[in-house]
């Protein structure tokens, strides 16, 4: 069994033996492969084009990225800056800002 | 009689006292476990006592090299070619019945002020015998290629265990931080059978799993996708910096959060350090030639370059190296050395894949007076008969003697540990396990074998189990 390499840089336990509590690791890896794996490239071009199709507006589109990813509406300077980099750099970028944050990433 | 009554009482008492005798013993029983900074978990550590080497290379070949047609020089073999095996007679192996005694395929020549005799397969490393400190006993659990190479690399047979890098990375951190703690250097054919196990963390910490990269293939989403412009890039990261900021200023004293930014940084900064000691161009011509990295044999001189990187990964920092010879997918004896129906044309292929490009790695690193803290290990998952299989041109697995050989730091030069009987088929003098060589490789790293462990399902795990000796004759 050769490990996904998505998630093997995720603390995947190895199926081989049993793993009673997963372990919880932070690693460059894992930065690398949520910024730039074809999987995640993949997952936030979804993201935009479900945006996209959801809500009319840019502006609708960013609050209803912030609460699909985040459970939560954008604080004005966040709605500004995402606009912005909406507007500049397309949708995508922005899916792909949100799959990478700590508050999308980490439970607390 | 004893009574079920009494005897659990006795040993109820008896656990008791057990446990009472190892809370009153001496501390440097118990397990030690690194401290571990989450927001710095590659920073470097220092061992249990001063080591004699910072760093390993180690440099596996897939398949099982036979030693008795490489190290381990068996003049009873001439003697006896092409008779039975005295008292092997019905000995079935791996792959069957054995034929008769077979002398070794290449010329063995003594070598150097030790006088070693090594074959003429691998001429160039034969030259650097007075380098090596050569385990002749080395004995391994199976006769089955995946369980014998997760063995060498993690201690044990079965599958989920932590690799030996792991526990080094683990145990020592690294001295470097642009570069990954444990880098893997598969073959350009392809990895061993367990692939990513021989680098796998297992239950430890992902973060010291090794990173698999080679001179030709960089480590996996390292760059920038093309498909995103810089500029998108640059702006993304920035709008993703301010997203953390907000959030750690929501949660102060979360060690994880910091972790996760810190980490970004440093694989912005491992974005830098890989490119650069994985570009080869600044090597001079002399260097480039002795590996044989432009060599018409492409293999040859893609396996060339993963050496050359290795030394260049070891001189930054990078606490082990694990180079590989040899993959497994292409087929028995086809991309490594499991030569069981035609052993002298498969290996006179694969011998000067490996032969050039290890030795210019062995002698570079001594010619940069890297060995003297740099220990090599040079493996494979176990030995090869003495005998050809019946009706075959090839040599049968052989788990009961084989050859590993170390060199560099804290270990003999020109010496000979252990002895395979007259034909090289057992291991008789000073037997070795897998298990002695890892605690030998954790000591000379100043690690103590039986403290560095890793608590995990009701266990403290170790990489040795609990077996293992260090081979204190080997050590200088």
């Amino acid at each position: 069994m050769e490990l996904d390499p998505v998630f093997g840089a995720f603390d995947c336990p190895d199926a081989g033996q049993v793993a009673p509590r997963r372990n919880v690791s932070v690693t460059p890896l894992q930065a690398m492969s949520l910024l730039n794996s074809p999987f995640m490239l993949q997952q936030a071009a979804l993201f935009a084009a479900r945006l996209e199709r959801e809500v009319p507006t840019p502006e609708e589109r960013v609050r209803r990225g912030f609460q699909i990813a985040f459970g939560r509406d954008p604080g004005p300077a966040e709605l500004e800056a995402a606009s912005v980099l909406v507007r500049e750099r397309g949708l995508p970028a922005l899916a792909r800002a949100l799959m990478n944050a700590n508050e999308f990433v980490t439970v607390n | 009689m004893l009574q079920r009554r009494d005897f659990l009482q006795h040993a109820a008492t008896g656990l008791g006292g057990i446990a009472l005798a190892s809370l009153l013993s001496a501390d440097e029983t118990k397990p030690l476990r690194p401290a571990i900074d989450p927001s710095r978990p590659l920073a470097p550590r220092t061992p249990h006592f001063a080591p004699k080497a910072k760093r390993v290379v180690t440099i596996f070949c897939s398949g099982a090299l036979s030693h008795i047609d490489t190290f381990d020089y068996k003049p009873e073999l001439y003697k006896r070619h092409d008779t039975p095996m005295p008292g092997a007679s019905g000995l079935v192996t791996f792959q069957g019945e054995q034929g008769n005694l077979i002398r070794p395929l290449w010329e063995f020549k003594r070598r150097g002020e030790s006088g070693k005799p090594v074959s003429e397969l691998l001429p160039n490393l034969a030259a650097l015998a007075d380098e090596m400190c050569f385990i002749h006993s080395m004995t391994a659990k199976s006769n089955t290629h995946g369980p014998a190479e997760n063995q060498m690399s993690t201690g044990f047979t079965l599958d989920g265990f932590p690799g030996m890098g792991a526990w080094v990375s683990y145990a020592l951190g690294a001295e470097t931080q642009n570069l990954p703690a444990f880098v893997a250097i598969p073959d350009p054919r392809g990895v061993p059978q367990v692939g990513p196990r021989h680098w796998a963390s297992a239950f430890l910490p992902a973060v010291f799993q090794g990173t698999a990269f080679t001179a030709d293939k960089p480590i996996p989403n390292l760059a920038r996708p093309a498909s995103i412009e810089p500029a998108t890039d640059d702006d993304t990261r920035a709008f993703l910096q301010s997203l953390n900021a907000r959030h750690l200023a929501e949660h102060q004293n979360d060690p994880d959060l910091a972790a996760r930014i810190a980490s970004y940084e440093l694989a912005a900064k491992m974005q830098l350090g890989a490119v650069e000691a994985s570009d080869l161009r600044g090597e001079s011509e002399a260097t480039r030639k002795s590996y044989g990295v432009d060599d018409p044999n492409k293999v040859k001189a893609g396996f060339a370059r993963n050496c050359l990187l290795a030394r260049r990964l070891l001189e930054r920092g990078v606490r082990f190296v694990q180079l590989f010879n040899g993959a497994y997918a292409m087929g028995e004896g086809v991309g490594n050395w499991d030569g069981h129906k035609t052993i002298k044309s498969q290996y006179d292929h694969h011998g000067p894949i490996l032969d050039q490009p290890a030795a210019a790695l062995l002698r570079d690193l001594r010619d940069r007076g890297l060995l003297e803290d740099t220990l090599v290990v040079f493996t494979t998952e176990f030995g090869r008969m003495p005998t050809f299989q019946k009706g075959a041109s090839g040599r049968d697995h052989n788990p009961k003697g084989f050859t590993v050989w170390l060199a560099g730091a804290g270990v003999k030069h020109g010496y000979s540990h252990g002895a395979t009987d007259e034909f090289g088929h057992k291991a008789v003098e000073k037997v070795a396990t897998i298990y002695d060589l890892h605690a030998t490789m954790l000591h000379l790293l100043g690690l103590d074998h039986e403290r560095l462990s890793y608590y995990h399902n009701g266990i403290e795990r170790r990489l040795t189990d609990v077996h293992g000796h260090v081979i204190r004759d080997i050590l200088s």
